[in-house]
């Protein structure tokens, strides 16, 4: 059988490749590798076992089997991408424990959290199940996480609160968050198509639109309670004007950009964090097609429930890592003086400390200044070095433990 | 330098002060004493090489697009606990896992020690740190036995000392950049153009 014989072909290539590659640093990248070999293993033997004859069984077959392989390849290419020396590699450990933390509510559980720089501007995170792993009397599925970040912001640790916002994406996954707004959605859902059968194709888009941007708002919550102004900042940098740029609002399964950050806005007076006044002014808002009205009109209802289930949820599983005003300042005092900071904080105070600087809230030592246009640079170092002692710390208390 | 003598330099307050600062550690160190005249440092996690066979063999004019690219550099990078083979014969450079900041009149001298100077690893470079320096040291690594090497981040690789000046004028210093101001040394080995071509000379014999 002719499909059968390609299909081996493909495997053997995909095979010997992925042996070849060779990575040396990361062991979530290795294990990760791992995995992706051990998958292929399993393809090829189903494909061995599977006899010669052409039947639609066995089309079938080939089919799962093409569509595992391209899934890995998938992977692959993140994974080598992940370990490429170009990436700033000190926010891998961190910003994982981050991910542990709150998505697994343990910050050393078995899932793999793969960073992979992209060539584009979307982050993204994608997941791969992993082997079943036995948890007392139940049986816990790990999985591998990769979130993607754009290849050319490697060096930017301003874009890093983002990272937060995919968190939130697998928070809202793996606790299945859909389910504490399924009644108040189809309670919405049904009034608005009352006269309308609530289960018309026009209902059954318009309730998925409502949900996928509910979870973006889920996303941007959790994101900005990790991260404090600094993800505000950068999610002006990444999507003002209008997101546009990135494929946003191209249908209505993503909020208007100019909406999300007024919600943003109103969580930070909420919090008491000082954002500057004109913050609003550089979004734009987006107008789309009739349907997109409605969903809006149902999501503006539904976004103070999702507000107070996303602060509630993150107080349950990472209450120690909500963005900390106090914490911020005393890596400033460093910062100022152009130094890394001295011990080891959340990765959201570095971030809003070079961010006060960065826009000038707070001002260098004299002595110490740095010229506005070298700012950036600066500050991206000394937040990436202060990472790394904060590691070479964690590191020494280990081997000391040991 | 023209005098050793201790100096002070001057802080944001007006007030007489000598001291250094090195992260990870927290503490202010004061160069007048004795015990802290002598810095242990360590090796980072970021490292380069140059891909030899990559290197052109004639003079090298254009320094932007030379010393910027991956095409004769090779970036490499280690977890705590891991480490980088160093062949024989082999350079490579490196950043000193500590950052440094020094006072505007103070200098630091750099001697290697640790177990890979007794194993023959060569680190020669910087052997000045200049007055307000401020960032990761550059090291210049070579395996000058003939068995490898296994350079581990973190590793004790040489201690600092101090010089101080009396000078009001540290610009005199040949071949260092004083100017301070937004001048930091970065965490990945820093290779300066004009730096970069005596290394080349040296090690391969370049024009």
């Amino acid at each position: 059988m002719v499909l059968l014989h390609d299909c081996r072909i493909r495997l053997r290539g995909a095979l010997e490749l992925l042996q070849r590659i060779g990575v040396a640093g990361d062991p979530q990248i290795r294990e990760g590798f791992q995995h992706l070999r051990n998958e292929l293993r399993q393809i090829d033997r189903a494909i061995q076992q599977t006899s010669e004859e052409l039947s639609e069984a066995q089309q079938q077959l080939v089919q799962t089997m093409q569509s595992r392989l391209y899934r890995v390849s998938i992977y692959a290419g993140k994974l080598l991408r992940a370990s490429n020396a170009r990436n700033a590699f000190e926010w891998f450990g961190p910003f994982a424990s981050l991910f542990r933390k709150v998505v697994n509510g343990c910050e050393y559980a078995n899932d793999l959290i793969v960073f992979s720089s992209e060539w584009h501007y979307n982050l993204e995170v994608a997941r791969m199940p992993l082997h079943a792993v036995d948890v007392g009397s139940s049986t816990e599925q790990n999985i591998a996480w990769f979130i993607g970040y754009p290849a050319f912001e490697s060096e930017n640790p301003n874009v890093l609160p983002i990272v937060g916002h995919e968190i939130g994406h697998a928070l809202w996954h793996r606790k299945q968050s859909e389910t504490l707004f399924t009644p108040k959605v189809d309670e919405l859902i049904e009034s608005h198509f009352v006269e309308n059968n609530a289960t018309s194709r026009e209902a059954i888009g318009v309730r998925k639109h409502v949900f996928r941007q509910i979870e973006e708002l889920f996303c941007d919550t959790v994101a900005a309670l990790l991260f404090g102004p600094s993800f505000l900042y950068a999610f002006r940098y990444l999507l003002a004007p209008s997101g546009l740029s990135l494929g946003q609002r191209q249908n209505a399964g993503y909020p208007d950009v100019r909406t999300r950050a007024q919600y943003l806005i109103d969580l930070s007076k909420n919090q008491g964090w000082s954002l500057p006044t004109d913050f609003a002014d550089v979004f734009q808002a987006t107008n789309g097609e009739a349907e997109f009205g409605i969903v809006d009109g149902m999501v503006h209802q539904l976004q103070p429930l999702v507000t107070q289930a996303a602060t509630v949820l993150l107080t349950n599983v990472a209450p120690d890592e909500f963005y900390s005003f106090d914490e911020t300042q005393q890596v400033l005092q460093d910062f100022s003086r152009a130094l890394p900071c001295r011990a080891p904080v959340r990765v959201s105070s570095l971030i809003n400390a070079g961010y006060l600087l960065l826009e000038g809230h707070a001002s260098f030592e004299p002595g110490r200044q740095v010229h506005r246009e070298d700012r950036a640079v600066v500050l991206s170092e000394l937040v990436f070095k202060s990472l790394e002692l904060s590691q070479h710390q964690h590191h020494a208390q280990f081997e000391i433990v040991r | 330098m023209s005098s050793i003598e201790p100096a002070a330099d001057v802080d944001s307050s007006g007030m007489l002060t000598s001291q250094y600062l090195i992260r990870p550690q927290s503490e202010q160190h004061s160069i007048d004493g004795g015990s802290a005249s002598l810095q242990r440092i360590h090796v980072g996690r970021w490292f380069v090489s140059f891909r030899r066979h990559a290197l052109p063999d004639s003079s090298i004019t254009d320094d932007d697009i030379v010393f910027q690219s991956e095409e004769y550099f090779k970036r490499h990078y280690r977890e705590f606990g891991t480490s980088l083979r160093l062949n024989p014969g082999q350079v490579i450079f490196g950043v000193t896992l500590e950052w440094l900041q020094l006072p505007f009149r103070t200098a630091a001298l750099i001697t290697p020690a640790g177990p890979g100077n007794s194993t023959g690893l060569t680190v020669s470079i910087p052997t000045q740190v200049p007055p307000g320096f401020n960032g990761c040291l550059t090291l210049e690594l070579l395996n000058s036995t003939d068995t490898v090497i296994d350079l581990m981040p973190g590793q004790f690789i040489g201690n600092l000392s101090f010089a101080f000046s009396t000078l009001n004028d540290i610009d005199g210093l040949s071949g260092v950049n004083t100017s301070g101001e937004g001048r930091i040394h970065r965490r990945r080995p820093h290779l300066e153009p004009q730096y970069c071509r005596e290394l080349m000379k040296k090690h391969f014999r370049m024009l």
